[in-house]
């Protein structure tokens, strides 16, 4: 039992490192270290119980389509992903880089927030989502808001 | 005298001549003139029939040229998606397939539209079907299902697993110009030959060698009408029956009939032989449903057997042929007798054909003739209201009716039913008095706000006031949540342990009219914490709190969750003293249901043209603005409510963790319950449309409708998990301060990470363990 407080301790200790180490002004990291769909996907899937076969068939119908630019049925086959398991995190990042595809920066934020929501202990998936709001928000010119994307990828980077 | 008379003679007989002579020239004028009118008589009949003739060649070809015929929308169930681990019943499944018209036979279904079902066990041959997404392949399959869940799918003769399998989706109905036409449009390649055959052989037997009109046939008929003294026979042929139905009127005179042979003869020059066919097949009358009309082949298979002209057996094809004789008189549905009687001379005719065999024919004529024909236009009116509503924002009402639109709606059939026998069950032993007492309920999917059932009356069926949507009603304390989120989101200053005063409140409305709100027990509970004003649903405290917290906070939170409601500026709605619809209502809690995302209540998914080409789709759409943390705060003492609170055992009687709030108005007019699980958001609410007393709370009345209807469904149960910002802690109840869980009166309450209290309350355990933790703090 007193082994959990002291872990926690641990844990609460090298956050607060952390976030004193971090700078001020946060600059836009190197993108080099942002995963991929399909790795952030593998990652979250580590962490998370195994995908139904029928999402895993509908993710790569839908991948298939994003690969071809076929937005509207890639989001189909997404939202029938969602209907089936609505915290698949993985589908609504998706849904998020075709949001930024179409140009749609509000859509994109609001899809990666509810990716996070549901990312659990996943960070290249957090890494992902955060990479699509600071985008987003730099479409927007929101400055503060890639500050703050920029600050949780630098934590998450660091974690 | 004599030479009088001779005179007289004499001028008789010049006068004889002159008159012959005149009469002579005249008759030779006339004669002449005569020629001449004729000829000009000639020539103008022929340039008036020519004119004629070419009047109705424009109109054979016109109709011909364009679209040729209004098709109304046709508006579909969500389809069924069946996969591994999907939670459904065995009765969900068999509600599904007997809702979708499939046929159950006693061995591996051999086409289309067909299952085999035994204990848990069901092997189906699904339909093929176009959706906005790519089509969906007829397959055969093998379900096999272990508790409420599939625990098997594959391949039913390669045993290969298969990962999904989408079924065609259920017709709901048709959204029908005023004339009332329906039909579905059927190619000829999708008519199976034996099926043409037979249509030809009974009705037209030479289609193929005449040119629109059949002399030999005519002569037969007339010989044969003749021997009988009356109309026994007809001879028109296939071309002319279509001209009449498209052009003509019913009269039967000369006229009428010239007018069918030149245009039938007209329609075979310009078009062939194929495509007089395939127009005769979706042309043709075949029975009346309410207003509507059922056109064609394609949709008389569905209406009277719930297939497709393609799955047809022998003998439905000929009940079907049999009703082009006269689809009122030979109908299967009024007339069964009738229709079997005309179906076996149908059989008759197409085995003297050698079509079928004498064996062939004495079975199909032994068949049973059953039919599954239903009033379709009556189901969820409530449901297609909201449907059109939603389309009209982005399609011309006369589009709707006309283009062959095919809507997929989000409605779930099962769940529908299953709202509707809550309510046809519980609403009327509410109140065995009286008749009128009235119910609406709108449930949703929790994540995506996609509408899957909705009911707007008590009589589910009637197409009358849509409460559902158009009720406004006093909302009671399902304003509560709203008020405490307003609060918890300040969480520096109001957590679940603040302390509420609930003593005697008197507020003066800018109406200068003095407002004191009561408890409904009448009573004053002193101090409270807010946790337990929300568990006990208190008036006076959350009026106080609403109060304070201003009544522009309380709208900006009610925007929030998604609501477009101007609030008026009176202290009562923070008891709800505010109308509001079932449907506003479920947008509000859905917020709640997903964590603080709201998703718009939608209820339709996507349109396709008539061709099955996709046109437009109605996207998923997310948008959090209220704090999750805060959310999950109000949604943890939702879910207590439902274990201690005003809607106290309801989780326990379902087996399953529910969140929700129950609503009364004042006097009780209103009874309102509002919950969620994990995957559905319901709304329910139950009064008199004239705002008479019902003398039910929430929990006594639309609660119990609600828990009925969360008993027929499949439901995940809520999530109780707490995002990582929050932490459980023990307080105590009196006081809002930190306590043991041993003390008397200790709560364990959800705080955001530093707005817990620091400081114990008078009873506090003070074990070695206990110190640590105070130290950690």
């Amino acid at each position: 039992m007193y082994r959990r407080f002291i872990l926690a301790g641990a844990v609460a200790v090298v956050l607060a490192q952390l976030l004193a180490c971090a700078p001020a002004t946060y600059q836009k990291t190197d993108t080099g270290a942002i995963p991929t769909l399909a790795m952030a996907t593998e990652t979250w899937q580590q962490s998370s119980a195994s995908a139904l076969p029928a999402i895993e068939d509908l993710m790569q119908q839908a991948d298939k389509q994003i690969a071809d630019s076929n937005w509207e049925v890639a989001s189909e086959k997404l939202e029938r992903a969602l209907r089936i398991s609505p915290d698949y995190a993985p589908a609504w990042s998706r849904l998020a880089r075709i949001a930024l595809y179409k140009d749609d920066p509000a859509r994109a934020i609001q899809m990666a927030k509810r990716s996070n929501s549901y990312a659990g202990n996943s960070v290249g998936l957090k890494l992902l989502n955060w990479q699509f709001i600071r985008e987003a928000s730099e479409i927007q010119g929101d400055v503060e808001g890639v500050q703050n994307a920029n600050k949780a990828i630098y934590i998450l980077q660091n974690l | 005298m004599i030479k009088k008379k001779a005179r007289k003679t004499t001028n008789h007989r010049r006068t004889t001549a002159k008159k012959k002579r005149r009469s002579s020239l005249r008759s030779k004028r006339r004669f002449t003139l005569d020629k001449r009118t004729v000829g000009w008589s000639v020539v103008a009949a022929l340039l008036l029939t020519t004119f004629y003739v070419l009047w109705l060649d424009y109109r054979v070809v016109d109709r011909f040229t364009g679209r040729l015929w209004s098709l109304p929308a046709r508006v579909y169930a969500r389809p069924l998606e069946l996969y591994q681990g999907k939670k459904i019943s065995v009765d969900e499944l068999l509600f599904e397939l007997n809702s979708l018209d499939y046929q159950r036979v006693d061995q591996p279904p051999a086409r289309p539209g067909r299952f085999h079902h035994w204990d848990r066990h069901f092997e189906i041959k699904t339909r093929a079907f176009r959706f906005w997404d790519g089509a969906e392949q007829s397959r055969e399959i093998r379900i096999d299902i272990h508790g409420d869940t599939v625990s098997g799918l594959y391949d039913l003769y390669t045993k290969q697993a298969i990962p999904l399998v989408r079924l065609d989706p259920v017709y709901i109905t048709g959204i029908f110009p005023a004339h009332g036409e329906d039909r579905i449009l059927v190619q000829l390649d999708d008519a199976p030959d034996i099926f043409l055959q037979m249509l030809v052989m009974v009705e037209d037997r030479r289609f193929y060698e005449h040119h629109g009109i059949d002399l030999k046939s005519i002569a037969r008929a007339l010989l044969a009408n003749i021997k009988a003294g009356r109309t026994v026979q007809g001879g028109s042929t296939i071309t002319q029956q279509l001209v009449k139905n498209m052009f003509l009127t019913a009269d039967r005179n000369l006229w009428r009939k010239l007018n069918e042979a030149i245009m039938a003869l007209l329609l075979e020059v310009h078009y062939d032989k194929d495509q007089i066919l395939e127009t005769y097949l979706n042309e043709v009358y075949l029975g009346q449903d309410s207003e509507r009309a059922i056109h064609g082949f394609g949709l008389a298979s569905d209406f009277y057997f719930g297939k497709s002209l393609a799955e047809l057996d022998l003998d439905q094809m000929a009940v079907l042929i049999g009703m082009v004789k006269g689809a009122s008189y030979y109908n299967p549905v009024r007339n069964p007798q009738r229709a079997t009687e005309r179906r076996n001379t149908v059989i008759d005719v197409i085995r003297d054909n050698g079509l079928i065999s004498e064996s062939q024919a004495e079975y199909q004529k032994n068949r049973k003739l059953v039919v599954t024909s239903r009033n379709k236009r009556s189901l969820y009116p409530a449901f297609i209201n909201l449907v059109q509503r939603q389309l009209v924002r982005d399609y011309d009402a006369e589009d709707l009716k006309s283009e062959g639109l095919q809507i997929f709606t989000t409605l779930d059939p099962f769940i529908q039913k299953a709202t509707e026998n809550a309510i046809r069950t519980i609403v009327p032993a509410l109140d065995p008095q009286s008749d009128d007492l009235q119910a609406a309920a709108v449930v949703a999917s929790a994540d995506s706000g996609e509408i899957l059932a909705t009911v707007g009356d008590s009589n589910p069926s009637f197409a009358g006031f849509n409460r559902a949507l158009d009720a406004q009603r006093h909302i009671g304390s399902l304003m509560k949540p709203v008020i405490y989120l307003t609060a918890v989101k300040q969480h520096d200053k109001y957590t679940l342990g603040s302390l509420l005063s609930d003593t005697r409140l008197r507020v003066q409305g800018e109406d200068k009219k003095i407002w004191e709100p009561e408890n409904y027990d009448k009573e004053y509970h002193g101090d409270v914490i807010m946790y337990d004003a929300l568990l006990k649903s208190y008036n006076i405290p959350a009026a106080r709190l609403g109060l304070e917290l201003g009544l522009t906070n309380i709208s900006d939170s009610l925007r929030k969750l998604g609501s477009n409601k101007v609030l008026p500026p009176y202290p009562s709605i923070t008891l709800g003293a505010v109308d509001m619809s079932p449907f506003e209502i479920a947008s509000i809690y859905q917020t709640f249901a997903a964590n603080g995302f709201h998703s718009p209540l939608r209820s339709v998914r996507t349109v396709l043209d008539s061709e099955g080409s996709p046109l437009k789709r109605y996207e998923l759409d997310v948008k959090r603005e209220t704090d999750p943390a805060a959310i999950a705060l109000i949604n943890f003492v939702l879910n207590r409510v439902t274990h201690e609170g005003t809607a106290k055992g309801l989780s326990q009687a379902l087996d399953m963790e529910v969140a929700g709030k129950t609503g009364t108005s004042d006097d009780l007019y209103d009874s309102w319950f509002a919950g969620f699980s994990r995957d559905k958001v319901a709304v329910v609410w139950v009064g008199y449309d004239d705002q008479r007393p019902t003398g039910l709370t929430g929990s006594s009345g639309a609660m119990r409708v609600w828990k009925r209807l969360f008993q027929g469904i499949s439901a995940s149960p809520v999530n109780l998990d707490l995002p990582d910002e929050i932490r459980m802690v023990w307080i105590d109840r009196a006081t809002g301060l930190l306590s043991d869980k041993r003390c008397e009166n200790a709560v364990e309450l959800p705080y955001i990470r530093g707005s817990e209290p620091d400081t114990y309350a008078g009873c506090e355990a003070r074990s070695p363990l206990d110190w640590l933790k105070n130290i950690f703090k």
